[in-house]
């Protein structure tokens, strides 16, 4: 059931979105040298979360190995129906839109990404995803961005950001640091941008650590909101309707974001859903398609912002499902899954290794075959040019991927 | 004129702290260094309360004073008390409804079908299941939410609150109202009083059978759903189990299930059940439910699970190992007892030191209700409280994963912030509405509405009865959307009352008309409108908008007037009609920032009218109180007695009242600390 935004006055304007935010901004770098930036300022990730757990064996489906259709039997996809990518892999019925982006070669597929002891639970391995260490999911020191962020200061300072990343997930966690400014956009609550009499303030020193932090936390907000209302300045917000997708609508604010010149390297976007411990068959379909819909509308979005060859969107989720269907026409919590790399310049084509189904673990599950920490690391060095690169120096070299 | 000596450090003892603790001195040779020797300071007292319960309200802070740390523990634990206060949700007087339709793939595929609906539901009976299933959760919401506010005992409904964010279960799958109640009092009751009791409930608590998808675990086709989320979140916790064991577990589940076509109790389906041999946490045997909640229970993994949990939530951020296997080793030598386990908890030596005050952060529930029970600041409408909560990220029976609410500083962010303290700016703001709305007679005629404006002409309306001009005013609170923005979106609910005397016996038309000049402000919006104790909301008017100014957009939500209209209520013709269709019910839960009708609420006040009486003569006790309290109110006696740390907005203006000061407190950033 939708209905449209009211008509277009001020007082009912839509997009609605609250800034929130984390962490100082540094001060500017004092050097005298002009720091190495390499692309951070001109190349952007857009980090892609299918949240649940997508099920990785029939969204890029081994239509020829006969232990699929044995391990599932009324979830195997239809071999009429799939989409070949090639002589291996198909892609899943609903995936019309991206299979012609693979088509036109803006699409590096990665197989079965994951990390050592796989964990099977929703909040640790999303956790993983986002602090890109499997040893440290839970209160880890930084995010994988925090990282990156950290390592590279000077670049970051030198690239004068509005925000070292924007979210539109509740959760900042791959982007936290110290100092590291990440800027949370949440539809559903409302501020104009310029919020008038907010005040700095300031914690006395004898202040509990929980004091300190909220003072910073309303001098950095501050901050922060004055350098986004200062872009976006006498520009109105995008309308929306009160039903939209909610992928929909990030697509539409990223677009409105990028095309107004906000300066971030990194906007993270999300859809929800994925676990599909049962009836998965109807579920998934619906699921593929709102994702088939949605990523065709931030390509779009990402032409219209003039933007769509200097970004890589990035397509993930925090594990894959079990190989066996379970009794209920569903399957359970799983490991290793395909990350989808898209943009412009992406250098396209089939990448890594395809875990067997006849090589399952312990738990029937599938084994990994790249690791996460080596596709962050990709996108430091072949999409950044970044020179700090904390997954390189952990041993996890850049694939041979070409993203820019 | 209250004395506004600044003492830069809170916590001082007050008057009577001080001297309780100068007489200690006095007799005893020793530093009154010992943890029970002395009465507690104002400062202390306020830090048990809000810990344990919901804020502190002067005369709670009173009965504590005389008493010792250990007294004042004992006398919150003497107190616990379940027994309801607020009247019980309405809907559980009336039929339940098709939950069976509602549930879909949730259900068992056998049953969907069977006996109680062979052909399937219409879009717009299933539209109207829906809301009818959003309306009873609001009145179990508001129910739960007055319960809190007015029991003697806020401790027991916070150990409620925490066990529900520990077993939750989200309506939004479980789509069964009466089976969320259900599971609520089962919480409530059993969770202070013995967790090994409370795990046995919930293990065959219908609503958790049916939101951990235990309803479709059956030998057969097992399902790890609940077996994971029980180890995992609710008893073990992360790396004290092996995945086999989620496997084995899975099996001794399957076939507890509920009953669909009966009573939607709790049910067995032996058909399902697995009765072989199973090995579970290293144990084997033919094990059954009880022998899995036996193993369990001896299993130490589970009181130190479960007594981390608590020390996070209750006394530090920080884990400390020792004292963690000190309380889970109470825990286990009581049979999960949680009274000596509660009283270990908050006789620790960390719970009392100064350094630890100011370390936690107040939920949204806690911060909502604990300014009424605190600062008497209420609201007749409860369902504004559950919005907010909401909005702040803590909906009643939706957390947001299974793993409950994070918590602590995930609270909080800039924007978390400035909204936490607009909805209190917001419920300060309209308590003088709520006062009038008591006062009101039961048949008295009121309007309930809300307006934007931005500052510069106000928003004028009349109300017709019978065609007569029975009321003339305009909005007193309008939100300024123009100039502030919106961080609290919901503005300020006010009434406006007619008694019932003034008008005809026999009422057959009420009009409601908002008279606007030309111009993007003032608007108004319409929520309901109640006469001879029935209420009516905005849904059901017929609106006749101005011809020139023309704002006839259909798909505006009715009672929301952005140009001069006229609303009107029938009243033969709705008494009339049957079962009309809510469309303002999606707009509220969805809907942007101006969407401001709560039709929903009709339903809700009038079951909870004679509580709300009740409920605000005790709130006008509690404002009254502040100043006896502190004897004329020295500021850092109310800092003490209001607030954990120095506030970091020191108000730019001096206080002229009590009221006033308090107002500053609770707006301070530091008021989400505790």
């Amino acid at each position: 059931m939708t209905h449209h935004a009211h008509s277009p006055r001020l007082s009912r304007r839509a997009a609605l979105f609250t800034l929130g935010g984390s962490a100082a901004w540094p001060l500017e770098s004092a050097l005298a040298m002009q720091p190495d930036t390499g692309l951070l300022k001109r190349k952007r990730l857009v980090l892609f979360r299918l949240h649940g757990g997508n099920d990785g064996l029939n969204t890029l489906v081994p239509y020829r190995d006969p232990l699929y259709r044995k391990l599932r039997p009324t979830l195997a996809q239809p071999l009429d129906k799939l989409l070949p990518v090639s002589d291996e892999l198909a892609l899943h019925p609903r995936l019309t839109e991206f299979m012609k982006m693979f088509q036109a070669g803006e699409v590096s597929i990665v197989q079965d990404v994951g990390y050592p002891d796989p964990n099977l639970s929703h909040f640790e391995s999303a956790a993983i995803w986002d602090s890109g260490d499997p040893k440290e999911s839970t209160q880890p020191a930084a995010g994988w961005w925090g990282k990156v962020a950290i390592r590279n200061r000077a670049a970051f300072d030198a690239s004068r950001f509005d925000a070292a990343a924007v979210t539109f997930d509740r959760n900042t966690a791959f982007g936290s640091g110290q100092g590291v400014p990440v800027l949370w956009v949440d539809r559903d609550a409302v501020a104009t941008l310029e919020a008038k009499g907010a005040k700095r303030v300031r914690a006395a020193l004898a202040s509990p650590r929980t004091t300190r932090a909220i003072a910073d936390m309303i001098n950095d907000g501050i901050d922060m909101r004055a350098r986004f209302a200062k872009r976006l300045r006498g520009i109105s917000p995008p309308e929306w309707e009160s039903f939209e997708e909610p992928f929909d609508l990030q697509a539409k604010l990223t677009e409105w974001f990028l095309s107004h010149g906000v300066a971030t390297p990194l906007v993270r976007v999300s859809q929800d859903g994925f676990d599909t411990h049962a009836l998965q068959l109807a579920r998934h379909d619906e699921l593929l398609k709102a994702f088939d819909s949605g990523l065709a509308r931030l390509k779009q979005g990402l032409k219209a912002a003039g933007v769509w060859n200097d970004t890589v969107i990035m397509v993930h989720s925090e594990f894959g499902r079990r190989p066996a269907e379970n009794g209920y026409g569903g399957t359970d919590h799983g490991t290793a899954g395909p990350v989808f790399l898209i943009g412009g310049k992406v250098g396209g084509g089939i990448h890594g290794q395809r875990a067997l189904l006849s090589d399952l673990d312990r738990e029937g599950n599938l084994k990994f075959t790249t690791d996460l920490r080596a596709v962050y690391s990709t996108l430091v060095t072949n999409l950044w040019e970044l020179p700090g690169n904390p997954f390189a120096a952990d041993g996890f070299a850049p694939l041979p991927l070409r993203l820019v | 004129m209250i004395d506004l000596r600044w003492i830069s450090l809170p916590g001082l003892a007050g008057a009577r702290g001080s001297t309780a603790r100068w007489r200690c001195l006095a007799l005893l040779a020793t530093a009154c260094t010992a943890a029970s020797a002395c009465a507690l300071t104002v400062d202390e007292a306020r830090h048990l309360l809000t810990r344990t319960g919901f804020g502190a309200a002067p005369h709670e802070i009173r009965t504590l004073l005389p008493l010792t740390k250990e007294q004042a523990v004992d006398h919150l634990l003497d107190g616990l008390s379940t027994a309801e206060v607020a009247t019980a949700p309405a809907f559980l007087n009336e039929p339940m409804a098709d939950y069976l339709q509602r549930l879909g793939d949730r259900a068992p595929a056998d049953l969907v079908g069977l006996a109680r609906s062979v052909t399937p539901m219409s879009t717009q009976d299933t539209t109207h299941l829906i809301h009818q299933g959003m309306q009873e959760m609001a009145q179990l919401r508001v129910w739960w939410l007055d319960q809190m506010i007015s029991t003697p005992s806020p401790m027991a409904e916070r150990l409620a609150l925490f066990w529900h964010g520990h077993f939750t279960s989200k309506y939004f799958s479980v789509r069964a109202p009466r089976l969320m109640f259900d599971q609520l009092q089962k919480i409530r009751t059993l969770g202070s009083r013995n967790f090994a009791d409370l795990l046995a409930a919930m293990m065959r608590d219908p609503a958790m059978l049916i939101f951990l998808d235990n309803a479709l675990n059956r030998r057969q086709s097992p399902n790890e759903n609940f077996a994971r989320e029980l180890l995992e979140l609710f008893t073990l916790g992360v790396g004290n189990y092996r995945e086999q064991d989620i496997k084995e577990f899975a099996r001794i589940l399957a076939g507890h299930s509920v009953d669909f076509t009966g009573s939607w109790g709790y049910l067995t389906r032996p058909q399902e059940m697995d009765t072989g041999v199973k090995t579970f946490l290293g144990q084997t045997g033919p094990w059954a439910l009880e022998d899995a909640l036996r193993i369990l229970l001896a299993n130490p993994r589970t009181a130190r699970y479960i007594a981390g949990k608590f020390h996070q939530e209750f006394v530090s951020p920080k884990t400390d190992a020792a004292e963690i296997d000190r309380l889970a080793t109470v825990l286990r030598n009581n049979q999960y007892e949680m009274r000596p386990f509660l009283r270990a908890l908050f006789l620790g030596k960390e719970f009392w030191t100064p350094a630890n005050r100011g370390q936690l952060v107040k939920s949204p529930v806690e911060l909502l209700v604990g300014l009424v029970r605190s600062f008497g600041v209420a609201s007749p409408d409860l369902e504004m409280l559950n919005t907010y909560a909401h909005i702040l990220g803590q909906e009643l029976f939706e957390p947001p994963t299974v793993q409950g609410w994070l918590g602590g500083m995930n609270w909080l962010s800039a924007s978390a912030i400035a909204s936490r303290a607009s909805m209190i700016d917001a419920m300060w703001t309209s308590r003088p509405a709520g006062v009038e709305y008591l006062a009101a007679g039961p048949n008295d005629l009121l309007v309930r509405y809300s307006a934007e404006s931005n500052g510069k002409v106000p928003a004028r309306f009349h109300v017709q009865v019978n065609g007569q001009e029975a009321y003339r005013g305009q909005a007193r609170w309008p939100s300024d959307t123009a100039g502030q923005g919106q961080l609290s979106p919901k503005p300020a609910w006010d009434i406006a009352r007619v008694p019932r005397d003034r008008l005809p016996a026999n009422i057959e038309t009420i009009n409601v008309v908002f008279e606007k000049p030309q111009g993007d402000y003032p608007n108004m919006f319409l929520n309901w409108v109640q006469v001879d104790g029935k209420r009516l909301p905005a849904y059901l008017t017929t609106v006749k908008f101005d011809p020139v100014q023309d704002c006839s957009e259909t798909q505006v939500p009715r009672g929301m007037m952005y140009c001069s209209a006229d609303a009107r209520f029938d009243l033969a013709r709705i008494a009339g009609a049957q079962g009309l269709p809510d469309t303002t019910l999606y707009d509220r839960v969805n809907g942007p920032v101006n969407s401001i009708i709560e039709s929903g609420t009709s339903r809700v006040a009038l079951a909870m009218r004679p509580a709300a009486r009740t409920r605000e003569a005790l709130m006008q006790t509690v404002a009254a109180q502040w100043t006896s309290l502190t004897g004329g109110g020295r500021r850092a006696d109310l800092l003490a007695a209001t607030t954990a740390v120095a506030p970091l907005q020191p108000a730019s203006a001096q206080p002229r009242n009590t009221e006033e000061f308090l107002k500053g407190v609770a707006l301070d950033p530091t008021y989400n600390l505790k």
